[in-house]
């Protein structure tokens, strides 16, 4: 029993790992069928995953009715809204009223996406903008220098990336076939393409570095945290 | 109470009515504020305007109804440039909460321009497993989709006679509501060398400006804007097709006085609101309690 929960992942994930790694750097055509096959387990095994996940959320659910816990009238909608959703997706017999099949405009599934899914899931994304005007007006203040320098670069972003501020340019250019003193566009571009993206290269090897190492710990058996218990 | 103390003690809602008139005012009464593109657009346009009628792009569209305002635009614009050039594209998509969405841009655009399912566009859908997805289309699309959205074989579908890998594609488009242009570059285009270019929302846009300077992304299109911008190339080069196939003006450009309404607000109300602070500040302590 031991081996096999403590063991076996150990060796499946150093035989996997070393074998992909090696295979992306050997291109013959038998490297790459390998590379297929590994893949092609790597989807199923996503799937078994998106049921462990529908597992979870109804047992989650389940319980939180069950122990009738505060805010437990809102699991009733959401397992309501779960089973309502996934049947229309599999029931492809004309239902009264909807076309017959889930991807056709007038199923009952396209009907609920349009007409549910896609507004909700909108009007929580534009919810944002509300938020970040509020938050900038009560929260964005020079207080220092790295806040100063923050707040000149996110007005004049926010400014070169829409038409409005496009418009708007002042001044002779400060050097030849350089920017006007206000010319937001040429601004927010160089701070991008500059500042921005030095500071981003940065962060990404710096990132990328730290994927390889735990991938490294992984392969090695170093790293053990992915099979539960925080060894 | 001082105006500075009246400014810096705003009621919240005060702000979300404001923010929602200056939204709501540009949508029912339009500015039409004129749209300018940028070179990183520019570039993916030019970079799809000069392939051939015939070519193969695939379009790896990989959003969501949360940010179908910021890229849906850009799928249907680029749809439609394929579609008035010639090209043949093929849209898959990675995310669970996107075919339906997707699905509607592709019959939209595919009707405007009396296109042929199979013939002249693919729509492969939805497929789990994004790193996993990716290695698969290159070694070859029809061994990752057995299927394609409407659950004919890919096997019987005449373009995969002409194009079979992701190698074979003369362009590739991502349009990116997450994390998946940096797995399409590591696992597909750069041991193909397949050339990209990038629509992502204005948040995650930071992040590629790098990858456009190391000419290992083509262009970026960043949020609405950059969707307004390629909407704004679409029309200016291919305007006669656009009309005739009936057309409508694009959702990003008409978006974009909304969009430059509320920025401008934002910015005004950072620099009124740090007048107040400094203002009220300087007074010191003694005096704002006085």
């Amino acid at each position: 029993m031991q081996f096999l929960r403590r063991q076996l992942p150990v060796i499946i994930a150093f035989v996997v790992g070393l074998s992909m790694w090696v295979l992306f750097y050997v291109p013959t055509q038998k490297s790459l069928e390998l590379q297929d096959g590994f893949t092609l387990w790597v989807r199923i095994i996503v799937g078994f995953a998106a049921v462990l996940g529908v597992l979870s959320v109804v047992n989650h659910h389940y319980n939180k009715i069950k122990a009738k816990r505060p805010g437990y009238a809102f699991s009733f909608i959401t397992l309501g809204a779960f089973l309502l959703m996934a049947l229309s997706g599999f029931i492809k017999a004309p239902l009264p009223g909807f076309a017959a099949g889930n991807n056709k405009p007038d199923s009952l599934h396209f009907w609920l996406y349009n007409n549910m899914m896609l507004p909700m899931q909108a009007t929580m994304f534009s919810i944002l903008a509300f938020f970040i005007a509020s938050a900038a007006f009560r929260a964005f203040r020079a207080r220092s220098m790295e806040a100063t320098v923050l707040l000149v670069a996110a007005c004049v972003t926010m400014l070169g990336r829409v038409p409005l501020g496009e418009l708007m340019k002042l001044g002779d250019p400060i050097f030849l076939g350089g920017p006007a003193p206000i010319d937001f566009p040429w601004w927010s571009s160089w701070l991008l393409n500059v500042p921005n993206s030095a500071a981003q290269r940065g962060i990404l090897l710096g990132v990328y570095l730290s994927q390889i190492a735990v991938a490294i710990r992984i392969i090695f058996g170093i790293e053990r945290t992915y099979m539960g218990g925080g060894d | 109470m001082n105006w500075t103390k009246a400014i810096l003690n705003l009621d919240r809602r005060i702000i979300f009515s404001i923010v929602a008139l200056v939204v709501a005012w540009p949508l029912i009464s339009p500015l039409a504020l004129p749209v300018v593109a940028t070179p990183e657009v520019e570039a993916i346009f030019q970079g799809m305007d000069a392939l051939p009628a015939g070519s193969h792009v695939l379009i790896s569209a990989d959003f969501d109804p949360a940010s179908k305002p910021e890229l849906q635009p850009m799928l249907d614009a680029v749809l439609q440039h394929c579609f008035a050039k010639g090209i043949k594209p093929t849209i898959m998509t990675l995310w669970p909460g996107g075919p339906a969405l997707i699905q509607g841009s592709v019959e939209r655009a595919a009707k405007q321009f009396n296109k042929v399912n199979g013939t002249d566009f693919v729509f492969l859908g939805y497929k789990p497993g994004n790193a996993a997805v990716m290695r698969g289309m290159v070694g070859g699309v029809q061994n990752t989709y057995a299927n394609d959205h409407y659950n004919t074989p890919t096997s019987g579908i005449p373009i995969f006679q002409e194009v079979r890998k992701f190698a074979d594609y003369d362009y590739f488009i991502e349009i990116a509501a997450g994390a998946t242009v940096e797995p399409w570059l590591a696992y597909a285009v750069e041991p193909t060398k397949v050339p990209m270019g990038v629509s992502c929302t204005a948040v995650s846009a930071a992040q590629y400006y790098a990858f456009v300077q190391g000419k290992q992304i083509v262009g970026l299109a960043a949020g609405m804007k950059g969707s307004a911008e390629y909407e704004f190339l679409v029309r200016g080069s291919y305007s006669d097709a656009l009309t005739s196939a009936g057309v409508p003006a694009g959702a990003a450009t008409k978006g974009m006085d909304a969009q430059s309404l509320v920025h401008i607000f934002i910015v005004l109300s950072i620099i009124v609101a740090n007048l107040a602070y400094f203002i009220e500040r300087k007074r010191g302590p003694q005096r704002r309690s006085a």
